[in-house]
């Protein structure tokens, strides 16, 4: 175990230094990319990569730094990178080394059938993805993006107090996106799916659904300003729930970046509204028995009937709060600072199939996907402006396909406007993210 | 960093599949951050980034693969699985190595590197509490700090070694006002190609009072009202509208792909006269510049649209190869992490004869876009949308109420045959810009340009 043994030195060196407890972070991961455009490999990407995260006390105030070359001679580098940072800590409340939980719930995230997947089959596949796609239509131009890709990540936790974890996880991705054109106008669709079950992986499907969602759009104009009752797609919707996840955060709240503050054990979304935070979700891309403290997991509702039940905590925000963690404390990687972020976060979801939730409207619109997340949307205010794309709805039917529009709203209002969930949950691209198909009681749309 | 002689091997190792060139990137860097928020400390970081990234090619066919390791043995065994992804008859002869230095524009003086923490925390607290003062209302203030010392080299089977270091040091600053439980953010985050004499030079008084200004003015707005409308957008940030929505699509990988909307259009006039676009890499310690690009060619300065006709594109050498067009010095990648590909550097409309006033009296209804926020686009079809950070009615000619929420939505090709007036205010911002090869320092810019028309979304 070379990453242990590495940790006792950097630990010893830093005991010399006049560190308290500190705790060291490795990461270890492999990945592979084939891209393919108009039937030829025009990326092919093999990464092996490390980092190595320390941090440590230094007369009781933390300290952090990261290296990417992990080996003996960092070890100072190190030291004295994160004892300049902690000097430097004035933070009232500071972040501690955990001496581990009682009991961690075991999770498994490795699918052992994805190492046999050779490159060929991987290259085989994505050249079939393209083809398929570029068959299925004439008005099918180019593949825009077309990829497939496969990784293995292990972490590892060592600290002073003793706490000695580790996690490891594979994945595969297919990614298509393709561009139809037809009369000088171009409409481009796009699909993917994150697994570690490469039997879920099926050109056919992937390459159908992002021909369809081009081709659909190519006679798309835009509707008439004014209000509309709304379906957000799944995707739509996590995309959204990922951009304000933040707000859910104790430390947020904290800081006054949060207008749920003053507001848990109240209302604040519509009765139809349970967000859960489940690290145990199956396949989930945020599926951990640990957090980045190494604080073990829990499923917990942060909404539940429209109510607010939980923020998300990590140690310190729990601390200041007199509560227990909720395990939510996060690290992004080897070089990231402690924070908090949700596990596997989802709406709930409901009981009818989208088509139910069409044939119920009068007259609305069914959006499918937001443009400009990062920008049209600001996560504090809750205020969203973004361009759109999706379905007009007439007498419980689809009527045309609608872009060149905006849709706008605020975030916590929206929570209140929730109607109704559909099935099935749809996590977002970003991992993690979840929503079913949403009903809106009405949303600002600009268009004509 | 790693001796020419493992770096030959490792070319050797590369091509040993019949490759017809290999491309080595090595980086070290230094970095260093720090986020200050609430009138504390909230998180600082120092680290390094070290890693190896190896490029081959095979005809058509690229190859790339990256490590973390720097012992020969790994290296040379990283090249050689790689290399297993081909099988060419060019072999290419790896070349003696011949060290070339770059011409070394832009000066550093002061490495941020051997600046101590609590020097910088104390630029970021003085930032901090210049915008926290501004007013009463302001409830939130987000002072962050980040520099980088980039070494780099770069070799070729062709025999080119160059070494360069690339310094980036940014402040980066961020205003929430709060008015009747609604929030309302502003922002200012400058940054620079250079060392830390920049961030000493920096008015941070008038920073404060800069993002500070947008989150009241913004609290105190009415919701814009959606609608078509005439939009005079000013310069600087405002440039990001034509870095996404045109930009994007003169980058080779979108060109080569036949994906973007100005594939074969060279020669053809695209914007109305009034239009000059230009891409430039060198202008000294700006902060999408660079001595040499991820290719290790000189930047260059590239007209991209000159007098509203189409002159060129940005081009990489894998894109160049399959467009039959010569690289233009725009091979741009985050870190060793990614393949390089054409990207661009400082990106403006340039200097028209109208003033900034003449476009807003020209205006009888429409909005005024003193600050963008950011955007997106596909470079496919073109679609864009943008978000304005500080918008404001105009009405009659003149600037009127400020307004919230106002987006800009559209199609690059469209808006840019929109564009009828150019003012004479050229400015740059700095922006990070993400694709292909990662997130990577780029300036957007213009003058103050009116388009005729264009949807605004709203409520």
């Amino acid at each position: 175990m070379k990453y242990k043994e590495l940790a006792e030195k950097i630990f010893q060196a830093g005991n010399k230094a006049g560190m308290g407890d500190m705790e060291v972070y490795v990461s270890d991961g492999e990945e592979f990319e084939v891209k393919v455009s108009r039937s030829e490999i025009d990326g092919y990407k093999l990464a092996q990569s490390s980092g190595l995260g320390f941090r440590g006390l230094y007369e009781g105030r933390m300290g952090y730094s990261y290296t990417e070359k992990i080996s003996e001679d960092s070890i100072d580098f190190l030291i004295k990178g994160a004892r300049e940072n902690a000097i430097v800590n004035d933070s009232e409340d500071q972040d501690v080394i955990f001496e581990g939980s009682e009991k961690y719930t075991p999770v498994n995230n490795m699918n052992s059938e994805l190492d046999k997947v050779t490159e060929k089959q991987k290259i085989e596949f994505a050249m079939d993805m393209e083809k398929k796609a570029l068959e299925l239509d004439s008005r099918i131009k180019a593949s825009q993006y077309c990829m497939l890709g496969t990784g293995y990540g292990k972490s590892e936790l060592y600290n002073t107090k003793g706490l000695s974890l580790s996690e490891e996880a594979n994945f595969a991705y297919a990614v298509l996106m393709v561009l139809a054109e037809e009369n000088g106008v171009y409409s481009s669709g796009f699909e993917f799916i994150i697994d570690n079950d490469f039997s879920k992986f099926n050109t056919d499907e992937l390459a159908g659904k992002a021909v369809k969602k081009a081709l659909d759009f190519l006679d798309a104009k835009p509707v008439e300003s004014g209000e509309y009752e709304i379906i957000l797609d799944g995707m739509a919707s996590a995309g959204l729930l990922g951009a304000v996840s933040s707000i859910f955060s104790a430390r947020a709240v904290h800081k006054n970046l949060s207008l749920l503050k003053g507001k848990l054990n109240e209302k604040v979304a519509a009765d139809c509204v349970t967000l859960v935070d489940d690290p145990f979700y199956k396949g989930g891309t945020a599926t951990a028995s640990f957090d980045g403290e190494g604080v073990a997991t829990v499923y917990k509702n942060v909404i539940e009937n429209g109510v607010l039940k939980t923020f998300l905590h990590n140690l310190k925000s729990s601390a200041k709060d007199n509560v227990e963690s909720t395990g939510n404390a996060s690290r992004g990687s080897y070089k990231s600072t402690i924070g908090i972020s949700p596990t596997n976060m989802y709406f709930k979801p409901g009981e009818k199939s989208l088509e139910q939730v069409i044939s119920r409207m009068q007259k609305g619109l069914y959006i499918v996907s937001l443009d400009g997340l990062h920008s049209g949307f600001d996560p504090i205010s809750g205020d969203f402006s973004l361009g759109t794309k999706g379905y007009l709805i007439e007498d419980g039917k689809i009527a045309r396909s609608v872009n060149q529009i905006t849709v706008s709203g605020n975030y916590y209002a929206m929570l209140g406007d929730m109607e109704e969930f559909a099935k099935e949950i749809i996590f977002g691209m970003g991992g993690g993210i979840g929503s079913p198909h949403v009903k809106i009681r009405k949303l600002s749309v600009a268009g004509e | 960093m790693i001796s020419k002689g493992i770096i030959t091997s490792v070319l050797e190792a590369a091509v040993s599949t019949g490759g017809d060139f290999a491309e080595l990137f090595i980086e070290d860097s230094s970095r260093s951050s720090i986020n200050y928020l609430d009138g504390q400390l909230e998180s600082t970081q120092t680290g390094r980034d070290f890693g190896v990234g190896i490029r081959i090619f095979c005809g058509m066919q690229c190859i790339y693969a990256y490590t973390n390791s720097f012992d020969k043995d790994s290296l040379v065994e990283t090249a050689l699985k790689a290399a297993q992804a081909i099988k060419g008859a060019n072999q290419a002869e790896v070349m003696v190595l011949n060290e070339t230095t770059t011409n070394g524009i832009h000066v550093i003086d002061i490495m941020p590197d051997t600046v101590g923490k609590s020097d910088k925390l104390d630029i970021v607290r003085t930032a901090y509490n210049a915008a926290m003062e501004y007013d009463s209302i302001i409830k939130q203030v987000s002072s962050r700090y980040a520099d980088s010392v980039r070494h780099v080299a770069i070799a070729n089977t062709e025999g080119l070694y160059r070494e360069d270091t690339r310094v980036y040091t940014r402040l980066m600053l961020n205003a929430v006002a709060e008015k009747d439980g609604q929030m309302q953010t502003g922002t200012v985050n400058p940054g620079t190609h250079g060392g830390y004499e920049f961030i000493r030079g920096l008015d941070l008084k008038d920073l404060g009072r800069r993002a500070a200004g947008t989150a009241v003015v913004m609290a105190n707005a009415e919701y814009c009202k959606a609608g078509v409308m005439p939009v005079v957008i000013d310069n600087a940030f405002g440039g990001v509208i034509f870095h996404e929505a045109c930009g994007h699509g003169l980058e080779a990988t979108a060109v080569a792909k036949g994906t973007s909307v100005f594939a074969g259009k060279i020669g053809e006039r695209v914007a109305p006269e009034v239009v000059t676009a230009i891409d430039d890499g060198t202008l000294p310690n700006e902060w999408g510049s660079a001595n040499m690009d991820d290719e290790g060619s000189d930047t260059k300065r590239n007209v991209l649209i000159e007098k509203g006709i189409l002159k060129g594109y940005l081009i990489d050498r894998f894109n160049g190869m399959k467009m039959g067009m010569e690289a233009t010095g725009s091979s741009r990648r985050e870190s060793y992490r990614y393949a390089p590909t054409s990207r661009m550097s400082n990106t403006f409309i340039d200097n028209g004869e109208n003033t900034k006033e003449e476009l807003i009296s020209s205006v009888d209804f429409g909005l005024y876009a003193k600050y963008m926020g950011g955007g997106s686009v596909n470079p496919g079809t073109g679609e864009f949308n943008f978000s304005v950070r500080e918008g404001y009615m105009i009405r009659n000619g003149k600037i009127a109420e400020p307004v919230r929420g106002a987006t800009l939505i559209g199609k690059g090709p469209d808006v840019l045959r929109k564009i009828d007036m150019v003012a004479d205010n050229l400015d740059m911002d700095q922006g990070m810009c993400g694709s292909a090869s990662g997130s990577i320092p780029a300036n957007v810019g213009q003058p103050a340009v009116r388009v005729s028309s264009i949807t605004v979304g709203g409520r």
